[in-house]
């Protein structure tokens, strides 16, 4: 399996008037093609900044300060020319925004925007339209419909599927998609869920998820990324995560997930606040809301290294790194 | 078309009521053209039935009247399409009055409106895309410091500088005394050349506002979710500024064909400063004769003007924007 997307020590700042915010901190990781890799983290984590830094498109004041994003082992994305950027991004890498409803041109008919998209990647309209009928239909929308509609004629899941489906309009490699279902009710979500499993399952595409909610991803990807305070704590086969978390942080965000049926006293939140990006601790970023923090834990941040072939953590505790704190 | 109708009818009845007011109002002003004629025609040695006589037939009202009476001597008037004979200038209709001067303040008018929109357009743009540097903060306060000085004050600085100092534009009139009017060559410079400094000064007062609008609206569009996504399905750069400029354009649309009717009332004191021909000259020089019968005319000119542009910017409005619905 080919490597679609190989991120290494990316790191993004925001310069403010307090200080110098280091949103995402030297963050690796790589997709491989028909891999479906999820990344969650509570609010502030970093994540989504992570997603908009793959098309290096990251919300100013905001820099990519470090790090290279290479597609299919090709060019450095941060070193493209804003005309090679143009054609690369939605041939290659698409995005489905976590404000779909907001991200179609409110005065133009969808079927117009879909031959925008057409024009600015020299595909002819016609097969433009015809894939995006196919892809509407795989979707459960009606296609003449849909392509007739102005945006606000349409729902909100009927937006968010639609913006799917320009996502996988060009037949990318990768579709980025940001916390895809958090602006729709539970129906509209199991079944964007749904579709998207469907997708994956027919197709080579790769996805890369980004969500807050570990719960509603883990139908749909094959190895999630947990990530803190800017940095990626924890990362392994999905089912590893969900029944045997390593990272303190990763076991709270699984013990918060509420069972379906049954009662609740199993639930616990993770207690405490987020860490302060602007004054980040000199040890690990998650001693103030750790469960089994060590001595050492405070002085100096964990390493994120290999627990087994597929999995790998950041924390003293968990890989025993804790050993010989007061040692010899 | 059944709204189409209801619009037409209600618009009719919108614009008599005004008609109404207002021909109640400026008779609220002190002073009366009545008055005057039949004081005058008294000094001239006319008995006072001789006198209310030729005021009756030279004003088609008699200056004892009740109010009430003359308003429905109006209305049974208005209804046979005239809007009485100018008092000032003696026995001439209203309405040719309103014909003559109409083609020159709508030409200069619709210029001076179209070109203010477009440079403060074309200002608003530069502004918002240069928003964090000192080319902004210099467009927007020449657009500010543009808008907030009075128009007639505009209008008597720039003939203060073009005319009087650097003699290089002309001070009054619609156009030279050597050219006939009408379809020629030499007619069409002159008459450009004369509205320079009026269609000048609509440019000045109006551009402001539009510049600091546009200005508004495209950074708000520039910030909206569905821009951040046009850019990342790489569009190509034009389709993206297509994208920013119709949906920052059209917020300003009804407020541009406001102001197309409202700038007949404005033309007031940019055409009496430049003794320029048009509706406003007419307008200006009426108020001060308590010319009535032409007041009612430019009122009600200026009344139509205005809700007739407001009936077209909403039925415009529901074509050029899909959301809105009629």
């Amino acid at each position: 399996m080919s490597t679609v997307v190989d991120v290494k020590g990316l790191s993004v700042t925001f310069p403010t008037d307090e200080g110098v915010v280091r949103a995402v901190n030297d963050v690796s990781f790589s997709v491989r093609e028909g891999e479906s890799v999820g990344i969650v983290g509570e609010s502030g984590s970093g994540k989504s900044t992570v997603a908009f830094a793959l098309f290096d498109s990251v919300p100013s004041p905001g820099q990519i300060s470090e790090g290279e994003v290479r597609f299919e082992n090709g060019k450095n994305l941060l070193d493209m020319s804003e005309e090679e950027r143009r054609r690369f991004y939605w041939s290659r890498i698409s995005m489905v925004f976590q404000a779909a409803q907001n991200t179609l041109n409110p005065i133009l008919r969808i079927q117009r925007q879909v031959e925008d998209i057409a024009d600015a990647h020299n595909v002819s309209k016609k097969d433009a339209i015809a894939r995006a009928s196919e892809l509407f239909e795989t979707m459960y929308l009606h296609p003449k419909r849909v392509l007739s509609s102005y945006p606000h004629e349409l729902s909100g899941g009927m937006k968010q599927r639609v913006s799917i489906a320009l996502a996988l309009l060009l037949n990318p490699r990768l579709v980025v998609l940001d916390e895809p279902t958090t602006a729709l009710d539970v129906i509209s979500q199991a079944s964007v869920l749904r579709i998207l499993d469907e997708v994956r399952r027919n197709t080579s595409v790769s996805f890369l998820f980004i969500t807050h909610d570990i719960s509603v991803i883990s139908q749909v990807v094959d190895r999630v990324l947990v990530m803190y305070a800017g940095r990626v704590v924890e990362s392994g086969p999905v089912r590893k995560i969900v029944t045997a978390p390593t990272h303190p942080y990763t076991r709270g965000l699984v013990a918060s997930i509420p069972p379906l049926v049954g009662d609740l006293s199993g639930t616990k939140s993770v207690m405490g606040q987020p860490a302060n990006l602007m004054n980040l601790p000199k040890g690990c970023a998650f001693y103030d809301r750790c469960e089994i923090r060590q001595p050492r834990c405070a002085l100096e941040p964990p390493s994120y290294l290999p627990i087994d072939d597929d999995s790998a953590v950041a924390c003293h505790v968990a890989t025993g790194q804790d050993q010989g704190v007061n040692g010899p | 078309m059944n709204k189409l109708i209801r619009r037409v009818v209600t618009s009719l009845i919108l614009i008599f009521v005004v008609a109404t007011l207002t021909f109640f109002l400026i008779r609220l002003m002190p002073g009366s053209p009545y008055e005057v004629l039949y004081h005058q025609l008294l000094m001239k040695g006319m008995s006072q039935q001789q006198a209310a006589d030729q005021v009756r037939s030279l004003l088609n009202a008699t200056p004892n009247e009740p109010v009430i009476l003359q308003y429905f001597q109006w209305v049974v008037q208005l209804f046979h399409g005239s809007l009485g004979n100018s008092i000032a200038q003696t026995g001439v209709p209203v309405t040719q009055l309103i014909f003559n001067a109409l083609p020159w303040t709508l030409v200069t008018v619709t210029m001076g409106l179209f070109i203010s929109f477009f440079i403060g357009i074309f200002l608003g743009v530069i502004s918002a895309s240069k928003r964090n540097s000192w080319v902004s903060g210099l467009i927007d306060n020449a657009s500010s410091i543009a808008h907030a000085i009075p128009a007639y004050v505009t209008a008597v600085a720039l003939l203060y500088l073009f005319n009087v100092v650097w003699h290089v534009f002309p001070s009054s009139g619609a156009y030279g005394i050597t050219v006939y009017p009408g379809v020629n060559l030499p007619f069409i410079l002159s008459f450009m050349y004369h509205m320079v400094l009026p269609v000048g000064t609509y440019v000045l007062t109006g551009l402001g506002s539009w510049e600091l609008a546009m200005k508004a609206t495209t950074i708000t569009v520039t910030n909206d979710d569905f821009m951040m996504a046009a850019r990342l399905r790489g569009l190509r750069h034009s389709t993206l500024m297509s994208y920013l400029g119709w949906n920052s354009i059209l917020p300003l649309f009804t407020g541009f064909m406001l102001s197309l009717g409202a700038m007949f009332g404005g033309s007031v004191f940019i055409e009496s400063t430049y003794s320029f021909p048009g509706i406003g000259n007419l307008f200006g020089a009426a108020i001060t004769s308590r010319d009535y019968p032409v007041m009612e005319g430019c009122f009600l000119l200026t009344t139509t003007t205005i809700i007739v542009a407001n009936v077209v910017a909403d039925l415009m409005y529901s074509k050029l924007d899909p959301r809105i619905v009629d």
